[in-house]
């Protein structure tokens, strides 16, 4: 309980209130440089986010893969291993939703939908597992093989999609429609909120629960911190990293499942545009802080959501946001250095005072 | 000096607190703008339309929007663009949006297969004209298919006369089935004039990236290619690019391109997107349409065709070569000529 409140968690809370407010006054001074009223443009946004039950359940739809794939970035991060090859375990894990799904359509609905996430799972574990071996047994760097393992998994999906699996109906490059017992329920007419977004919240739990609570969590911590360390106070750091890299996996593998059963109906060529690099930053903003992932996943849906309705309302370009997006990155990877001119502002203060004091 | 940063940042800070502040007085030009256009809703037909990509390409998106701007000019209508710039999580989203906005919506691009079926459904008081995919059977939906195989054929006899190198090429936004049937096309046209020509393919795997369309293109090249052309939208500038670098030739698409590059640019296979749009427009406003058909729109419905640019560019087509492409033209309407389609 104390860690959590300690006082750099406290300052860091501010630091990101700080940057967050800092880079929307940039967006507003942006907009104003375009002679545009920002009150006018952030009002759409935040109507478009949150303004009824269809633009709330929008904004959550759109935090579903943005919360799993930063809890991905999050465990491996904190582990350190770094798993940039979230994309590609995406796109694996959907595939092989949509497999099971094309395939197995006899399958009841509750089990048709778990072997699916199964296979989501296992896909997109596996695919991080072989990244994971090779960086503990080979010390080849893990980013450069997760990376390139991203393009692996794309193209070699969206040759499926055109060839072995090409639909028999509609030009599309996507495998066929997965059976209906495979549909995850809309809860929001119109909207592509679906329940997955309760498997995403029992997800978050587990995952906050696996690395605040128990000691297997402390373990990845410690070898993130210091690999050395943690192996001389008798912790496995290779056995360590391999099970971060291969959870992260499986949780975009999962996030890719969510988007075939619950937004697509199936798998298409470009499913993602990107999400496991936003998640990534999520992640980044929060300093790998499952809890802080969720708030700021739901931050990043709506900035996604509004900024549409922005757009649409105002013709303020949607860009708008990601440049916003960018700042407050940008803020938070200065964070360290800010915070110690403002320290050593404070300290010299101090002792100019206390300096004036002796001289009276 | 370290001091001095932090004031200057502190200073641009507060510029900007005030400046934010001043905004709010300002009264908002863009929600008056919304006010009045809901008033008179009941006289002017409003058209939305929705792009998987973005405006910009100079080609496939582009064109559409010329249709709806014709409209605009035309017509007297009022239109709205929702670019989803390539994002599967904003089809839905943006089709709803255009779908509350407007009475007619026109849905560019064969990815919202799925999305438009389901919309259609559910705004059963909107027209919605679907173009580049083939779905029947929906009342309130009419979607346009092309034969893009017929233009390319064109284009490829083109090629196949043009060039010294008995060796074309092409590349294609992503290999899937739209662009296939352009080369499916393209190579039927060369072989007709040529049966020996060879004829080479480089799928860029991207529709917005200029910088894979040049590296396909410059492939081609090297590989003793001299004509390529490009079905590839945006990335299909970087194919005009490596054409100049490496003074070759290029054929456009979609819309007449002639104008990017006249000097490289021989000529464009055109996709008339624009004016099957507007057309149905016109048709729905006269009350003739058929729900839930297919138009097809190949040659001999002026849906896709050869632009060659205007008079005061440099002319690399002969009169020759255009009579010979008009009668092959005529053959394929006739069916004398069997196009294979690959869709």
């Amino acid at each position: 309980m104390n860690s959590r409140f300690s006082n750099e968690n406290i300052e860091y809370l501010i630091s990101l209130t700080l940057s967050i407010t800092a880079s929307l006054l940039i967006g507003a001074l942006i907009m104003m440089a375009n002679g545009r009223s920002p009150v006018v443009g952030y009002g759409a946004l935040l109507r478009g986010a949150f303004g009824g039950r269809y633009n709330i359940a929008n904004t959550f739809a759109k935090m579903v893969p943005l919360a799993l794939t930063g809890l991905a970035t999050a465990i491996s991060f904190r582990s350190g291993i770094f798993n940039i090859g979230g994309e590609g375990q995406l796109y694996l894990g959907a595939f092989a939703a949509a497999y099971v799904g094309i395939t197995f359509t006899a399958l009841p609905k509750g089990l048709g939908i778990a072997l699916a996430i199964v296979a989501g799972i296992l896909a997109g574990g596996l695919y991080a597992y072989v990244p994971g071996l090779l960086k503990v047994k080979y010390k080849i760097d893990e980013v450069i093989t997760t990376i390139m393992l991203n393009s692996v998994a794309v193209l070699f999906t969206s040759y499926l999609v055109n060839y072995p699996f090409a639909p028999a109906r509609g030009k599309l490059n996507g495998t066929e429609i997965i059976a209906k017992q495979f549909h995850l329920s809309r809860l929001i007419r119109l909207s592509t909120l679906n329940t997955s977004i309760f498997f995403m919240g029992l997800m978050a739990l587990l995952m906050y629960y696996l690395m605040e609570k128990t000691s297997a969590g402390y373990n990845f911590k410690l070898v993130g911190q210091n690999p050395l360390f943690a192996r001389f106070g008798g912790i496995d750091d290779r056995r360590q990293m391999i099970m971060a890299m291969v959870i992260s996996g499986a949780l975009c593998g999962l996030a890719g499942v969510f988007e075939v059963l619950g937004v697509h109906y199936r798998f298409l060529q470009h499913i993602s545009p990107g999400y496991a690099w936003d998640g990534m930053l999520v992640a980044l903003i929060v300093r790998n802080n499952p809890i802080g992932v969720i708030i700021m996943s739901i931050f990043f849906g709506a900035l996604k959501t509004g900024s549409i309705a922005m757009e649409n309302a105002t013709s303020i370009p949607s860009e708008l946001v990601l440049v916003i997006q960018s700042i407050i990155i940008l803020f938070i990877a200065g964070e360290r250095g800010f915070k110690d001119r403002f320290n050593e502002l404070k300290l010299r203060r101090k002792i100019k005072q206390e300096a004036g004091e002796g001289d009276a | 000096m370290k001091r001095g940063v932090s004031i200057l940042f502190i200073l641009m800070l507060v510029l900007v607190l005030t400046v934010a502040g001043c905004g709010q007085g300002v009264p908002a030009a863009d929600e008056d703008d919304a006010a009045e256009g809901a008033e008179d809703v009941a006289e002017i037909t409003k058209v939305g339309l929705v792009v998987a990509g973005g405006l910009g390409d100079r080609s496939f998106y582009d064109s559409a929007n010329e249709g709806v701007e014709q409209a605009e000019e035309e017509l007297g209508i009022e239109y709205k663009v929702y670019e989803c710039r390539n994002d599967p999580s904003l089809y839905t989203d943006q089709l709803v949006q255009a779908s509350e906005y407007a009475s007619i919506v026109a849905v560019v691009g064969y990815e919202f297969y799925d999305v438009v079926q389901e919309i259609a459904e559910e705004f059963p008081e909107v027209y919605y004209i679907y173009v580049d995919n083939e779905i029947e059977g929906i009342d309130n939906l009419i979607t346009v298919s092309y034969a893009e195989n017929e233009g390319s054929f064109l284009a490829g006899a083109l090629a196949a006369m043009l060039t010294e190198e008995d060796s074309i090429g092409m590349v294609g936004g992503m290999d899937m089935p739209v662009i296939r049937n352009f080369e499916a096309g393209y190579k039927a046209g060369a072989e007709y004039i040529n049966p020996d020509i060879k004829v080479e393919t480089i799928f860029a795997e991207d529709f917005e990236d200029p910088a894979k369309g040049k590296e396909g293109a410059t492939a081609l090249y090297s590989g003793g290619a001299d004509i390529v052309f490009q079905v590839a939208g945006k990335t299909g500038e970087g194919v005009f690019e490596a054409a100049e670098e490496m003074d070759r030739y290029a054929i456009g698409v979609d819309t007449d391109q002639r104008y990017i590059n006249p000097d490289v640019i021989v000529a464009s296979m055109v996709k008339r997107v624009g004016l099957s749009i507007y057309d149905t427009i016109v048709s729905i406003q006269n009350d003739e349409v058929e729900p839930g058909k297919i138009l097809y729109y190949g040659l001999e419905q002026n849906g896709v065709g050869m632009g060659y640019g205007t008079e005061d560019m440099k002319q690399f087509v002969t009169d020759e070569m255009k009579d010979k492409l008009a009668e092959i033209e005529e053959k394929i309407s006739s069916g004398e000529i069997k196009v294979p389609t690959a869709k």
